[in-house]
């Protein structure tokens, strides 16, 4: 081999050794930096996202003004919906708003079932959240639905910064989108596919379901199945008053054809919000 | 002066190298992250990013040493092109990712700046080694070509 070649060859096999050397060293370190790095793109991701939400225009009306505003806002033509469900929708919308405006657990538990033929069994989430708080010796059994649900109540508003419930404080009304859809099953979490509505997130937070079970006749799996429900989408930008930024949330309601009612079914919000409630 | 720089261009651009080659060798995870963000499979990254690392380790060495000079200022243009082709597709993205290189993502709160800052810095270095590839090479060859 000639002499340049050989001092080629050996520079290179020294680099190649060195690397491969350093690589099998660093090993942990490398997957470190990793985690760090995506922690830190997570982290830029949202700050980006959440200046762009900031800089969009909220209204700082009063809480009526606000609502009747929304409502006004909303395409009603466009809601394949009958007459009398649009009118339902229209008034259970102005309840809701008004209710996360100014939340109250008598204005909740009202919401929640007020015409409605239910049954009430505590939710996985609702008893872990029982048990992490001080509700371990309760009697849950022989409590009324409604203690149950005041107690879920106070556990979740206590999560809170201040303790108390978290309310919106400002609506981007520029930004509503509301769409009809229909499934043959209950299409948990389906809202945040629905393209009509999406307006993404950086963590998106599912407020918490107590248990109310509307749908409690004899019906089986292969009759949900076959029965079409009819759901509301709904998706709009807020401001809450436990954060500076703004951030998305997500609304979906359901038909009760037995209720010929509006039922809330879930609520999304995003991290950002810090808002942490029943739905 | 200015002679006396381009004469030492080589030896800069090979401490260059070495800076970028070593600062990758530790921190490798931005480089490949953002192979991956552009659909690469992590292997294929894993790898592009490596041998990249002992390309520009070997270049480094054969310019601070000033070995095979003409080979290694030619090798080192065609490295720097494409790194700089890399930095021009990243910077016609919206939100381009971190490339890695040199160790000087942060100093810019935008990815696409840092994007445009490394097109410019590596524009920069490109025409270093043309004038220096120029200064050691060309004035040679029209010498060689006068007539006795």
């Amino acid at each position: 081999m000639p002499p340049r070649l050989r001092a080629h060859a050996s520079i290179l096999g020294f680099i190649v050794v060195l690397t491969f050397s350093v690589q099998a060293t660093f090993r942990e370190r490398y997957s470190q930096e990793r985690q760090k790095i995506e922690a830190e793109g997570s982290r830029r991701r949202a700050r980006e996202l959440a200046s762009g939400w900031n800089a969009l225009r909220y209204t700082y009306e009063s809480s009526e003004k606000t609502t009747e505003a929304f409502i006004a806002k909303i395409d009603w033509p466009s809601l394949q919906l009958s007459q009398f469900q649009k009118e339902k929708l229209e008034r259970r919308l102005g309840e809701l708003l008004d209710y996360i405006q100014n939340p109250t657990f008598e204005q909740y538990f009202r919401l929640k079932s007020e015409g409605f033929v239910y049954q009430f069994q505590l939710s996985e989430r609702s008893e872990k959240l029982l048990c992490q708080t001080n509700s371990l010796a309760l009697d849950v059994v022989n409590m009324s639905t409604t203690d149950l649900v005041r107690t879920l109540w106070d556990s979740v508003c206590a999560l809170n910064e201040t303790g108390m419930p978290p309310k919106i404080t400002s609506v981007c009304l520029d930004q509503i989108a509301i769409v009809v859809h229909r499934a043959h099953a209950a299409a948990a979490a389906a809202i945040l596919k629905n393209p009509k509505v999406w307006k993404g997130f950086t963590v998106v937070k599912e407020a918490i379901d107590p248990g109310f079970r509307y749908r409690v006749t004899e019906r089986t799996a292969t009759d949900d199945a076959k029965i079409e429900n009819v759901f509301v989408y709904m998706s709009f930008f807020a401001r809450s008053n436990l954060s500076r930024d703004a951030g998305p949330i997500y609304i979906s309601l359901f038909w009760s054809e037995r209720d010929q009612n509006w039922a809330l079914s879930e609520m999304f919000t995003d991290i950002l919000l810090r808002m942490k409630t029943l739905f | 002066m200015y002679l006396a720089l381009i004469h030492h261009i080589p030896r800069l651009v090979g401490f260059i190298l070495l800076w970028a080659g070593a600062y990758k060798l530790v921190n490798p995870g931005q480089a490949t992250m953002a192979l991956e963000s552009l659909e690469m499979p992590y292997g294929l990254a894993k790898t592009i990013v490596s041998s990249s690392i002992i390309v520009e380790l070997y270049l480094a060495v054969l310019l601070s040493l000033r070995i095979d000079l003409k080979y290694a200022l030619t090798a080192s243009i065609g490295l720097l092109f494409l790194f700089t082709l890399y930095l021009w597709y990243l910077s016609t993205l919206a939100n381009p990712p971190a490339c890695g290189c040199l160790g000087l993502t942060g100093i810019f709160n935008s990815s696409k700046h840092e994007a445009l800052f490394g097109l410019f810095r590596n524009c920069v270095i490109l025409w270093a080694l043309k004038f220096s590839y120029d200064h050691h090479f060309k004035s040679s060859n029209v010498e060689e070509a006068k007539p006795a």
